[in-house]
C-alpha cells in the first residue's frame, strides 16, 4: 500500500514539477503534467477525501489551459498547488490513518484547493462537494473506491492476482470480517502473518470463503455499500442547473463517440495500446464529471466499465471477444442513458434501464461473461453483409453508407448513422476476423522435423557456398564481377545460416525456473534452507540442447541441495551463513554454452570418495591421483558418498547418468570444489546438436574429425617419453602420467600412415574421465561442422560416431572419442592375456 | 522380419514379373534392377572408407548433403575387383526407405521385359547366389539376370553387419568383465 501510495505522490510531484518548471507557454508540458495526473487518479487511494475530486478538476483546469491560446498563468499556479496539496495529504498520512480521523492541516489545504479549483472553473458553489464536514468520510467519494464490494467482485478479483500480490488478500479479509465473517478472517489472518506468508494458501482460504458468502446469497447487511450495490436502482433526484447537465450530456456523447471509435479500433488491432487509452479516458472523464453532478447511475456504470478497461490498459486481459462486447454494451447503455437525459428540465432523473443491473453484475465479473461467437461457416464476409444477415440492418443502407464514403471506415459509419450498435458492428468485425485469420496466420507449426530438413539443407548450403567460394579456379580466372556476386550469395548464405539456426534457439530460462522449483521442493523437504540464484537465464540454446540437458541439470541441482548444502546447525557451527546459496549461471563462450552450478556446501570430500572408489575396486589403494581426477570419480557408476540414501539421491546413478547424457551430447562436465567452501560443476554443451567444433585430422590418406571438447592437447613427442609396458603396451609420459597411445591407423586400417610415432603427432583426448594418446599424421585445422548420421544400414560403426560433409565435399567421419578409449583399453587386455 | 517381407516379394513376384527394369554391367553379364528401386544413377566420386566393416561396403560418400553407403557388388558377389573406367557409376537404390549405392561397371538401358520372358532361376550355371536373383529375363535376345536387390542390400548385409556388432559386443562385455 504504501508504495503504491508513494507512486502516486510521486507521480504529482512529477506534474507539478512539469508545470512549474515550464511555465504558462509549454503546451506539451501542461500535457505530459495532464499525463500524469490522469495516471496519478487512477492509482489514489480511495479513502482520501477530496482527492479525487481534486484531481479530476485539476485536469479539467489544465484541459482548459490547454484549449486557450495564452493559457493564464494563475491557472497554471492554482493547478500546481492543488497537484501538490493532494501529493501533501498523501505524505502527510496514509489512507489508513485517513478514515474518520479530524482534517488535519493538510486534509484542509486539499479542500482549500478544491474550492479554488470549483471556483475558477466556474462551477455552482451549491453543488461543490467540497463544502461538507471533512470528519465525515463514510459518505461515498466522487472517487469511487478501486476494491469490489461483493463476493462476485472479490473472486474475480482474487482469481485475477498475481502470485506475490498481498494487497487484496488483506483487503479482502478486512472485508470478510466486515461482513460478519470472522472465522474466514481469523484464518486469513493467521496466514498472512509474518513476512514469508503462504499467499496461495491464503487466496485458497479466501476463495473458499467467498464462495460461501456468495452462495448464502443475502449479503450480511453490516455492509451498507453492499446494499446500496446490490439493490435495484432508484430514482435519484437532481437538484444541480439544467444548462449544465446539458453540458455534460453534450459532452459525454462526443466522449462516448470516441470511445467507440477506439474500441473498434482495438477491435482491428488488440495492441493498439493509444486507442485503448483513448477509450479508458472516455470512460474515466464521464465518470468523473457525472460524480459531481450525483449521477450516480451513470457514476457507477462509467466507474465499472472503466475498471474493465483499466485491466486491458495495464495487458492484464485483452479487449477481445466477450470484454470488448462488454466494454460496447456499457458504452451503448450509457449512450442510451445520456440520451434520456437530454431532454430533461426539472424533477426526478429518469430510472435506469432494465438491463443496467445486469451489466453491472457482468462488468464486475468480466472473465465470466466472455462469450465466443462461432465461427461462421462461409469465407470472408464484408461487414456490412455480417450485419444484414444477422437482420441487424438492411442491405439498403449498408449500401446507401458504403456508397456516401467519407474517409472513415464502413463499420464506424454505420455505427454514426445509428444504424446498428456499436456491439454488433465489433461482433461483425470480430467475425470477419476470424474468419480472415483462418486463411493467413501469423505463426505456423512446423514439425521439428522439417525444420532439421531445413537446417541441414542449409548446412549444405553453407559448405557449397564455401566450395564455390574458395574454388581457386573460379577465383583466379574470374573477373571482378563474378567474385561481387559470389561475395554476395556468401553474404546471404550466412545470414539464411543465422535465421536458419535461430528457428530452433528457446531460452534457457524454463528450464531454470524448473530447477527453482526443485530447489525450492527439496529444501523444505530436506528441511534445510536454501537461496537460489539464477544468472543469464535469457541464454540462448538449441531447443534439443535444452529437453537434452534437463535431466542431468535437475540431478545436479538435487545433489547440491541433497549433499552439498548442509544443515542450517552444521552451517552456523562452520561459522557460515545459515541459509545456504545454490547459483546457477548460464552464458555463451566460443561457441558453447557454459552452465554453471555453485554451491556454497561442504564441497567434495576428497578423502571419502577416493576410500569408496578403493572399496569398490575404481582404483587401486595407493593409486597416486589429483584432486581433478579424484573429484572426476563421482560420474563413476556405483560411486555415491552420500551417508544415506535418501529418495533423491544417493543411490549413486545420479552423477553417472549426468556424465553420460553430457558425452552423448558432445559435452563435458568439470569439478572444481573446496572443502567447507562449496562446489562448482561446470556444463560445456554445444549451442546444438547439429554442429559441433571439430578438429581435422590427417591419418594416412584418410581424414577424420575429432570433436574439439575431447581434446586435451596434442604433442609432439621426445623418444625419452615413450615406452613399452609388458602387457600394457605403448605408454606415452606425459607430466608425470603414463598415459596409452592408440594407433589409429592400425585400428582403422589405414594404409600409408605414418608408423613411427616420433614422426606423427600425439593428440591427447578424454572421455569417461580416462585419457588416450592418439597417433596421427598431422592436424589440419579446426572447423565447425554439420553432423549427419552414417545411415541405418550401416549399423552402428565403434570408434565413429557420424560422418560430416568436409569442405571438399567428401564426406569426414567423426571419431567417437569414448569408443576409442574402449577399444584401447581391449586392445591392451588383449596384449596382457 | 526381413525374410517374411522377401518371401511376400518373392510370391507376389511370381504371379508377374514383368515390368520395367534399369540394366547394368557386372564382369562381363548383364543384371537387372526393378526400375522403381532406382532413385538415381551418379558418376564416380570420392568415396569415404568406414573402417571395420565388411570388406563389399566401400565407404560413404555425400549425396547432396545426405551420407549414404556404397556397396561393391562385385566384391558382394565375390567376382575380381575390376577397374574404374569412365563407365563405372554408382546406382542409388532405395531400399525399404533407405537410400543405398551400389557400385557397377557400367548401366546400359531401361528393359520392358514381360511376364513370360522371365524364367525361374536356375540352380546353378550363374555365379551369383540364386537366393539373391529373382528371375532368368529373356528379351530382346540378351540374357538378364533380374536381381532381387532388396535381398541383396539388406538380408545379407544386416545380417553381416549384425554379426559384427555382436562380435564386437562380446568382447566389450568380456572386456567390462575384465575390468
Amino acid at each position: 500500500m504504501d508504495q503504491a501510495q508513494s507512486h502516486v505522490e510521486e507521480l504529482l510531484r512529477r506534474a507539478a514539477g512539469y508545470l512549474s518548471d515550464a511555465g504558462a507557454t509549454d503546451r506539451d508540458a501542461i500535457s505530459q503534467a495532464g499525463a500524469a495526473l490522469e495516471e496519478a487518479a487512477g492509482e489514489l487511494p480511495p479513502e482520501i477525501p477530496h482527492a479525487g475530486s481534486v484531481l479530476s478538476l485539476t485536469l479539467e483546469l489544465l484541459q482548459v489551459a490547454y484549449e486557450k491560446p495564452d493559457p493564464d498563468p494563475q491557472t497554471i499556479d492554482l493547478a500546481v498547488q492543488a497537484t501538490l496539496s493532494v501529493a501533501d495529504r498523501l505524505g502527510a498520512e496514509g489512507p489508513e490513518a485517513a478514515d474518520g480521523a479530524e482534517g488535519p492541516e493538510a486534509a484542509e489545504e486539499v479542500r482549500r484547493a478544491g474550492v479554488k479549483l470549483w471556483a475558477t472553473l466556474e462551477r455552482d458553489p451549491a453543488m461543490s462537494p467540497f463544502e461538507g464536514d471533512l470528519s465525515d468520510t463514510s459518505e461515498p467519494q466522487p472517487s469511487e473506491p478501486a476494491w469490489p464490494r461483493d463476493a462476485d467482485g472479490w473472486t474475480a478479483l482474487l482469481l485475477g492476482i498475481g502470485p506475490d500480490e498481498r494487497e487484496p488478500l488483506e483487503r479482502v479479509r478486512a472485508w470478510l470480517a466486515e461482513v460478519g465473517h470472522v472465522d474466514a478472517a481469523g484464518a486469513l489472518d493467521a496466514l498472512l502473518e509474518g513476512d514469508d506468508a503462504d499467499l496461495d494458501a491464503a487466496a485458497e482460504v479466501a476463495l473458499e470463503a467467498l464462495a460461501t458468502v456468495s452462495a448464502a446469497g443475502s449479503e450480511p447487511a453490516e455492509c451498507p455499500e453492499q446494499e446500496e450495490a446490490d439493490e435495484q436502482p432508484t430514482c435519484l433526484e437532481f437538484s444541480g442547473d439544467a444548462t449544465l447537465l446539458a453540458e455534460f450530456v453534450a459532452e459525454s456523447l462526443d466522449h462516448i463517440q470516441a470511445a467507440e471509435a477506439g474500441m473498434l479500433a482495438v477491435e482491428a488491432d488488440p495492441t493498439d495500446a493509444e486507442a485503448i487509452a483513448a477509450v479508458f479516458r472516455a470512460f474515466h472523464t464521464i465518470k468523473g464529471t457525472a460524480g459531481f453532478l450525483g449521477l450516480a447511475h451513470i457514476q457507477e456504470l462509467a466507474h465499472r466499465a472503466e475498471n474493465l478497461l483499466d485491466r486491458v490498459r495495464r495487458g492484464e486481459i485483452q479487449l477481445t471477444g466477450g470484454c470488448a462486447d462488454l466494454a460496447l454494451e456499457s458504452s451503448d447503455l450509457l449512450k442510451e442513458m445520456l440520451q434520456e437525459l437530454e431532454g430533461w428540465i426539472d424533477g426526478p432523473l429518469p430510472p435506469p434501464p432494465a438491463q443496467f443491473v445486469e451489466l453491472l453484475a457482468k462488468l464486475s465479473a468480466p472473465d465470466h461473461a466472455v462469450t465466443e461467437d462461432p465461427l461462421p461457416a462461409d469465407a470472408i464476409a464484408r461487414t456490412g453483409d455480417i450485419l444484414v444477415n444477422q437482420g441487424i440492418i438492411d442491405r439498403a443502407t449498408v449500401e446507401r453508407l458504403a456508397a456516401e464514403s467519407d474517409g472513415r471506415p464502413l463499420g464506424e459509419r454505420i455505427v454514426a448513422s445509428g444504424a446498428a450498435s456499436a456491439t454488433d458492428v465489433a461482433g461483425a468485425l470480430r467475425k470477419q476476423r476470424k474468419a480472415a485469420q483462418s486463411v493467413t496466420d501469423a505463426t505456423v507449426r512446423v514439425s521439428t522435423e522439417r525444420l532439421d530438413a531445413l537446417v541441414n539443407m542449409v548446412g549444405e548450403l553453407v559448405i557449397a557456398n564455401a566450395m564455390l567460394a574458395q574454388d581457386e579456379e573460379l577465383r583466379e580466372g574470374a573477373s571482378q564481377k563474378v567474385v561481387r556476386k559470389i561475395d554476395q550469395i556468401s553474404k546471404i548464405t550466412r545470414e539464411l545460416q543465422n535465421v536458419s539456426m535461430s528457428l530452433r534457439i528457446v531460452p534457457l530460462s524454463a528450464t531454470f525456473q524448473k530447477m527453482a522449483r526443485a530447489v525450492r521442493d527439496l529444501s523444505r523437504k530436506s528441511g534445510k534452507k536454501v537461496e537460489f540464484v539464477t544468472e543469464g537465464d535469457d541464454t540462448e540454446i538449441d531447443r534439443n540442447m535444452v529437453e537434452a540437458i534437463g535431466d542431468p541439470l535437475l540431478h545436479m541441482v538435487r545433489n547440491a541441495v541433497d549433499h552439498g548444502i548442509e544443515t542450517s546447525e552444521e552451517r552456523l557451527a562452520a561459522g557460515k551463513p545459515e541459509v545456504g546459496r545454490v547459483s546457477l549461471r548460464a552464458y555463451h563462450a566460443a561457441g558453447s554454452v557454459m552452465i554453471e552450478l555453485q554451491d556454497d556446501g561442504r564441497g567434495l570430500d576428497r578423502d571419502r570418495i577416493y576410500e569408496k572408489a578403493v572399496a569398490r575396486g575404481v582404483i587401486e589403494e595407493g593409486t597416486q591421483i589429483s584432486d581433478e581426477e579424484v573429484y572426476r570419480l563421482i560420474f563413476h557408476a556405483g560411486l555415491s558418498t552420500a551417508r544415506e540414501v535418501t529418495d533423491v539421491s544417493g543411490r549413486g546413478v545420479g552423477m553417472d547418468v549426468v556424465r553420460r547424457n553430457i558425452e552423448a551430447m558432445r559435452g563435458r562436465v568439470d569439478i572444481s570444489s573446496t572443502p567447507g567452501e562449496g562446489s562448482t560443476f561446470t556444463l560445456r554443451v554445444p549451442l546444438t546438436l547439429a554442429i559441433i567444433d571439430g578438429m581435422l585430422l590427417r591419418v594416412g590418406c584418410e581424414q577424420y574429425i575429432l570433436p574439439t571438447v575431447s581434446i586435451i592437447r596434442s604433442v609432439r613427442p621426445e623418444p625419452s617419453a615413450l615406452s613399452t609396458i609388458h602387457g600394457r603396451g605403448e605408454m606415452l609420459q606425459l607430466q608425470g602420467r603414463m598415459i596409452p597411445i592408440l594407433r589409429l591407423h592400425r585400428l582403422f586400417k589405414v594404409e600409408d600412415a605414418t608408423n613411427c610415432v616420433e614422426d606423427g603427432l600425439l593428440v591427447i583426448t578424454e572421455a569417461s574421465g580416462s585419457s588416450v594418446a592418439l597417433l596421427v599424421d598431422e592436424l589440419l585445422g579446426q572447423q565447425q561442422i554439420v553432423i549427419k548420421s552414417l545411415g541405418d544400414c550401416l549399423g552402428e560403426v565403434r570408434g565413429v560416431s557420424g560422418a560430416a560433409i568436409l569442405g571438399d565435399g567428401r564426406v569426414g567421419l567423426i571419431l567417437d572419442p569414448e569408443g576409442l578409449h574402449r577399444m584401447a583399453l581391449e586392445s591392451r587386455e588383449a596384449l596382457a592375456a | 522380419m526381413a525374410e517374411a517381407d522377401v518371401m511376400t516379394e518373392t510370391q507376389v513376384a511370381e504371379v508377374d514379373l514383368g515390368g520395367k527394369y534399369l540394366t547394368f554391367g557386372l564382369d562381363g553379364e548383364e543384371y537387372g534392377l526393378e526400375i522403381l528401386k532406382v532413385r538415381e544413377i551418379i558418376g564416380m566420386m570420392d568415396i569415404t572408407s568406414v573402417p571395420r566393416t565388411p570388406e563389399f561396403v566401400l565407404g560413404v560418400i555425400n549425396l547432396r548433403g545426405n551420407v549414404i553407403p556404397v556397396i561393391d557388388l562385385r566384391c558382394k558377389f565375390g567376382m575380381e575387383p575390376g577397374e574404374q573406367t569412365e563407365e563405372t557409376c554408382i546406382i542409388v537404390v532405395d531400399v525399404d526407405g533407405m537410400e543405398m549405392g551400389i557400385l557397377v561397371d557400367r548401366v546400359s538401358e531401361v528393359l520392358d521385359i514381360t511376364g513370360e520372358e522371365i524364367q525361374p532361376p536356375p540352380a546353378f550355371g550363374v555365379t551369383v547366389n540364386t537366393d539373391f536373383i529373382l528371375g532368368i529375363g529373356k528379351a530382346a535376345s540378351k540374357v538378364t539376370i533380374l536381381l532381387n536387390i532388396n535381398r541383396v542390400l539388406t538380408s545379407s548385409d544386416a545380417a553381416t553387419v549384425a554379426e559384427v556388432g555382436e562380435t564386437d559386443r562380446h568382447s566389450d562385455m568380456e572386456g567390462a568383465d575384465q575390468q
